[in-house]
């Protein structure tokens, strides 16, 4: 926000008539000076209702309820409205809704106000309160949380990066136990390993599955060749059976045996074919008529006389049949076995079944005739070739048992070669992971440390920023003082915590709490407040408002405070003042502070009726020069004024050239006494203006004029009678003073005044330089008084 | 202390982090933005930094090669 320039109050606090209070938004600094009681804290609450939601005062004081206690007496929280102008026509209101107060825009201005009770909480603040005003610079958990995730990831790549490690060892190991297996060929077990993968493996593959076949067809000829000679047994078997059974016919009683054979097997034939179904009175092949039950029972008599012959004839029938397909099954068998050994023979042409010792001998075991043999289309193979095939085929099981060795050596091989294969390969893969998990592993881990380093250094920079601050203001007020501030920095040991340890008199990082006087700190509390908020104001664009703050300073620091809150009022939009000290305000409405950079306002005595009222007080010297001018023309008033002015500008200059004066119980000095203590120095007394007000390079250019102010400050001597004669005192001598006289010795009065300050600021030089005072404004356009000393 | 408005420092000092961290070479400047958001939301997780740590290595490659011409 920009300077303040207008609040307006309803039915708030103390404000039980609408008030408005303007403020000049020329001057950085407004003091509102008002007895207790006058309304002082309700415009203090008032700007932290419409800055900061808050119920101000009533936060902290007991049996007080916003809701109750926010509006004025009488008046509802409906009624409240507090209004806040800036010089930039940005305006700001708070309402109350129930208990609670809202402003709007929701952007509100920057406000921060600094009450007594504040200031004394801050003295007497624990670490972790002390944390509190200073936690919104500091604390940030959103930066440590993705810096906790980051080590994290930090932590994830260094373990994987050790696993890709481990896993490079394993398989290394592995291979170089496999190398070392394998009677460590070649240069390097790395060497060998990739000689060895390099290997094309179909080759061998193809070599293994031609030795695979060669020697399955071998085994297959000859358990073809074990099944013909079972089938030729059979044959054998079948054929003795036979012959017994033709012996046994032959042994038979009977004129002709074969054929009493032949008639039982018809006459079964009969009997059975009349069995079956129903016959006619007739013999069947002949036709004569016969009972058929009579021809039954002749058939079955006759059988009965037949039965030897019967068992023979099917005895007979049963070993031809069996012969017939002991043969037929012995012909298959001899087809298979032929193919099967024409099959083995044909493998062991391959290449690789070739290669074998004994392939080729056994190969010239081969009949010819089985050459080109094709069971089903060519005639069955003689049984010369059957016996040749059989002895090639078993001359060939020897060469089975070669082909299966050397097939599970190739297998082997091959297995090797798929081992080594895939543990190089593992051992490439872990190698370039490993290699890119340690570039990551170290790239967030450095990235971890740039993290927690920058938030570390960023921390201590700004309480180390906050301190050096906190102790060059309070330089400005305890000058050549031996009290500082040490030590502002967070408690290692504890959370949200803030250390603050002080020099004292020698005495490094001790509790200022424990040795400083409650004013020394009052201004160290104050100092670092000032500090945090000119962090938070780097646009010159935050409020500050110093509510009834200082209480227990005495006249010199007071003017010091007075003057640091002018020098730092150009960091912020505007600073108000409040206080019931009226030494506040002289310090401004008098030429010994920068008066011209200070709006004074002065509230008058409150009542529920009149509600707050509030006036503008003019500095002392406008003030006169203004009553000069009135008509009619009051002399009492104008030499009154006149006087008082004297006596402040002088009393200013003797005490700060240390003049003597006589010693009074109270400092308080009349102006004879006065005028006389600092006669002197106005014989030596001398003030360097710019020829241009505020022209910063007035001094390099020269362009300065140098006032002696003596010639006022004689002038005045002889006519200061005028003070108390016309002034102070009801006397005759008084009455002979004519108002010109009185005017003169007014005029005088303001020409010394205008003389001794700076017509800027409206001080009269009071802050040491290097052989001189200077005034409030920036060198180098500042004005300055000589000498130093006396 | 009166009710005052907090102000968030951790943008100030993300973007002091993320200069470094891409002045280093640590993580790739073209996810800047997304770094300084989610470091400022506190929301960046593990991953996001496997990645943007990930893309800076390229990026670092290719400045040493350009200062090895």
């Amino acid at each position: 926000m920009k300077a303040l320039k207008k609040l307006e109050l309803r039915a708030f606090r103390g404000a039980s008539k609408p008030f408005v209070l303007e403020f000049d938004s020329s001057k950085s600094v407004a003091l509102l000076f008002g007895e207790n009681g006058t309304g002082k804290t309700t415009i203090t609450d008032a700007l932290d209702a419409v800055g900061n939601c808050s119920p101000g005062s009533l936060k902290d004081r007991s049996s007080t309820k916003p809701k109750e206690h926010l509006p004025s007496l009488g008046r509802t929280p409906a009624d409240v409205r507090v209004r806040l102008e800036d010089s930039a026509g940005n305006s700001w209101t708070a309402t109350m809704s129930n208990s609670r107060l809202l402003a709007s825009p929701p952007e509100l201005p920057l406000i921060r106000v600094l009450r007594r009770s504040d200031l004394l909480k801050l003295v007497d603040a624990k670490p972790s309160e002390r944390y509190e005003v200073l936690r919104r610079f500091v604390d940030v958990p959103a930066v440590v949380r993705s810096e906790n995730t980051l080590r994290d990831a930090a932590t994830d790549a260094k373990r994987r990066f050790d696993d890709a490690v481990k896993h490079r060892s394993e398989a290394e190991q592995t291979l170089h136990q496999i190398w070392r297996q394998n009677g460590s060929p070649s240069t390097s077990w790395q060497a060998w390993a990739n000689d060895l993968t390099s290997q094309k493996t179909g080759d061998l593959d193809e070599a293994a599955k031609d030795l695979r076949t060669a020697s399955d067809a071998i085994l297959k000829a000859l358990s073809s060749l074990q099944a013909c000679r079972v089938a030729k047994a059979r044959v054998a078997e079948e054929e003795r059976k036979q012959a017994e059974h033709r012996q046994q016919v032959e042994k038979t009683q009977a004129p002709d045996t074969r054929m009493a054979m032949d008639t039982a097997s018809l006459l079964r034939k009969a009997a059975d074919f009349l069995k079956q179904g129903e016959h006619a009175d007739a013999c069947p092949v002949c036709r004569q008529p016969i009972p058929i039950d009579e021809l039954r029972r002749d058939l079955d008599s006759r059988l009965g006389q037949l039965g030897q012959y019967e068992k023979l004839a099917t005895a007979q029938v049963r070993i031809g049949n069996d012969l017939k397909g002991a043969q037929g099954t012995y012909d298959r068998q001899a087809e298979a076995f032929a193919t099967d050994a024409i099959a083995a023979y044909a493998v062991l042409q391959q290449p690789a079944v070739a290669e074998i010792d004994g392939a080729p001998d056994r190969c010239a075991d081969f009949p010819v005739e089985a050459a080109g043999w094709i069971a089903g289309s060519d005639p069955a193979l003689s049984s010369e070739a059957l016996r040749a095939l059989a002895k090639f085929v078993q001359g060939a099981e020897s060469l089975a048992i070669s082909l299966r060795k050397r097939e599970q050596r190739l297998q082997q091989q091959l297995g090797q070669i798929k081992t080594v294969r895939a543990l190089l390969n593992n051992y490439a893969k872990a190698v370039a992971e490993s290699q890119g998990l340690e570039k990551l592993a170290q790239r967030l881990k450095r990235a971890s440390d740039v993290v927690r380093e920058t938030r570390i250094r960023f921390t201590d920079d700004i309480l180390a920023s906050v301190a050096r601050e906190t102790n060059r203001l309070y330089g400005l007020i305890h000058p050549n003082e031996r009290i500082a501030l040490s030590k502002l920095e967070l408690d290692k040991a504890r959370r949200a915590s803030l250390v603050q340890l002080s020099h004292f008199e020698g005495a490094d990082d001790v509790p200022p709490q424990a040795y400083f006087s409650e004013s020394h700190l009052d201004t160290l509390a104050f100092c670092f407040w000032l500090a945090v908020a000119k962090r938070e104001s780097p646009s010159q664009d935050a409020v500050l408002v110093l509510d009834d703050v200082f209480t227990s300073v005495d006249s010199q620091h007071l003017a010091r405070i007075s003057q640091l809150i002018i020098d730092e009022s150009r960091h912020f939009a505007h600073v108000l003042i409040t206080t019931h000290q009226r030494r506040w305000r002289d310090v401004f409405r008098y030429p010994s502070g920068a008066g011209n950079h200070t709006q004074l306002i002065e509230l008058q005595r409150w009542s529920l009726a009149k509600g707050i009222r509030a006036y503008q007080t003019r500095l002392a010297l406008s003030q006169l020069v203004q009553s000069i001018a009135s008509e009619p023309f009051e002399r009492q008033r104008v030499a009154q004024e006149a006087g008082i002015l004297l006596e402040a500008m002088l009393d200013h200059l003797a005490l700060t050239y240390r003049c003597r004066v006589p010693r009074t119980a109270t400092s308080d000095y009349t102006l004879s006494e006065l005028l006389n203590g600092t006669s002197s120095l106005f014989q030596k007394l001398a003030m360097e203006k710019p020829t241009t007000p505020s022209d910063a390079t007035a001094r390099s250019s020269n362009r300065f004029k140098t006032v002696e102010p003596k010639a006022s400050f004689t002038k005045l001597k002889a006519t200061a009678l005028v003070r108390n004669q016309v002034g102070a005192h009801y006397n005759l001598t008084g009455m002979e003073i004519s108002d010109a006289e009185v005017a003169e010795f007014a005029q005088l009065a303001v020409e010394l005044a205008e003389a001794l300050s700076c017509s800027v600021c409206g001080q009269i030089p009071g802050k040491k330089g290097g052989s001189y005072y200077r005034c409030s404004c920036a060198e180098p356009a500042a004005v300055r008084m000589l000498p130093l000393d006396l | 202390m009166s009710e005052e408005t907090p102000i968030d420092p951790a943008h100030t000092l993300a973007e002091e982090v993320v200069k470094k961290l891409i002045d280093e070479g640590l993580v790739s400047s073209g996810k800047r933005a997304e770094i300084l958001g989610k470091l400022t939301a506190g929301t960046a997780k593990a991953e996001d930094w496997g990645l943007w740590t990930e893309l800076a290595l390229p990026e670092e490659d290719d400045a040493q090669d350009e200062s090895q011409e």
